[in-house]
């Protein structure tokens, strides 16, 4: 059998999908796993630029497809860590030019070689998601602690339970912000977890070396183990491979005196609210 | 943002996440039945009416939910029967209060809308898209 095809989607756009997938691709292959990333955005490909692997591409996905090169030859490896490989999208196609059936063949062509076959999907429900979703074997759901990310996300979980074959999804909380989930405002991981009923597989806070890391087209799972958010798709990673993690704690930054006028400023009961 | 002072006499605006989660769990019934909150409605006065053929409900306190279970759904309809109309003549002098029910709803007879609402807890079953 080998590899796991792991789906990477969101429903709405921007709620860091190729972030996760890029992080938790690098975080995966430091466990010196055998990965590689499938970019399943035709047309907005996105995942070679946040992995920092653009200028090394010479075919793509569409080109394996259609047959102008082997699979491997298209494959861009990552240099930086033990085993991992980007097959990135094509840029100048559409979705179209790739099928479901192509991408159950594709990987199918991968599973022996590798553990891990990450596909970042692009956002919405249409083909582009339906190629993604094909040969996965687990979803990813990401989203934000937002109402229009939780009302996407909860459509896409609704879409892959109605498949015939029963896919497992699992929840990344990405981008929460503790201190505006301790003021009550921004859905707690809870609320999101209530209204969704699915696993939750890990919660990422917002970091602005994220940002930095994908200006760099450095993953921060590289080497910033100090970054939270770094942290957090280690942990995902490491939960992937079945390790038990205890979930994060979002602790509101800060420190002892800005916790203790906290306190006063606030009820007691809802130090901890962000669980 | 609620003062501490507020706070201590009970006072409590609802969160803006709470607002979100209450907006999103009922946008989320539409969403997932392919209904909209008007054919939900219908629905609600049409189970009453279906009902009152047989049987003296308490209307007003009728209420049709969906209530969510993990990741199933299930129409959890609260139907008042009328009392002590059957029976008749039976009556105490000093006839207890109602008891108030499991949920806390409020248990005023007098309507505060025309028919009853959708309960912010309410969401439908997901039907798989054909």
């Amino acid at each position: 059998m080998g590899a796991r095809v792991i789906t990477i989607t969101s429903g709405k756009g921007g709620v860091g999908k190729t972030t996760a997938t890029a992080n938790i691709a690098v975080a995966l292959a430091e466990l010196n796993k055998k990965v590689v990333c499938i970019d399943a955005d035709i047309g907005l490909r996105n995942l070679d630029v946040v992995m920092g692997l653009e200028n090394r591409i010479v075919y793509d996905l569409v080109d394996v497809v259609e047959g102008r090169c082997k699979l491997r030859q298209a494959m861009v490896k990552d240099k930086r860590v033990p085993d991992l490989y980007l097959l990135p999208a094509a840029q100048t196609r559409d979705k179209t030019a790739v099928s479901p059936q192509d991408m159950v063949k594709l990987t199918d062509e991968l599973r022996p070689d590798f553990e891990y076959i990450l596909i970042d999907s692009p956002a919405g429900i249409e083909w582009g998601f339906r190629n993604a979703l094909a040969p996965a074997d687990e979803v990813i759901v990401v989203t934000n602690p937002e109402a229009p990310a939780v009302r996407d996300a909860d459509r896409i979980v609704g879409l892959i339970e109605a498949e015939e074959r029963k896919i497992p999804v699992s929840l990344v909380i990405n981008r929460a912000k503790s201190e505006m989930i301790r003021k009550g405002d921004m859905l707690s991981v809870s609320d999101v977890l209530e209204i969704l009923s699915i696993q939750l597989l890990g919660v990422v806070p917002e970091d602005e070396l994220i940002l930095i890391s994908s200006n760099k087209g450095a993953p921060l799972t590289l080497d910033d183990r100090k970054a939270p958010a770094g942290a957090s798709f280690h942990a995902i990673a490491r939960r992937l491979t079945g390790e038990k993690v205890p979930l994060d704690d979002l602790k509101p930054p800060g420190g002892v005196l800005r916790r203790l006028a906290r306190l006063f400023g606030a009820s007691v009961l809802s130090v901890w609210p962000v669980l | 943002m609620a003062s501490l002072f507020d706070r201590f006499l009970g006072r409590k605006e609802p969160s803006s996440a709470q607002i979100a989660k209450e907006r999103l769990k009922l946008v989320l019934v539409t969403d997932r039945s392919n209904l909209s909150p008007d054919q939900i409605r219908a629905m609600q006065r049409e189970i009453i009416e279906v009902i009152k053929r047989y049987i003296e409900i308490d209307e007003l306190q009728v209420q049709i939910s969906v209530e969510q279970r993990e990741r199933e759904h299930y129409l959890v309809a609260d139907i008042p029967l009328q009392r002590n109309r059957s029976y008749g003549a039976l009556e105490y002098p000093d006839s207890p209060p109602t008891a108030p029910d499991s949920r806390g709803r409020s248990k005023s007879n007098k309507p505060l809308i025309d028919e009853p609402p959708v309960s912010s807890e309410d969401t439908i079953p997901h039907q798989p898209p054909s």
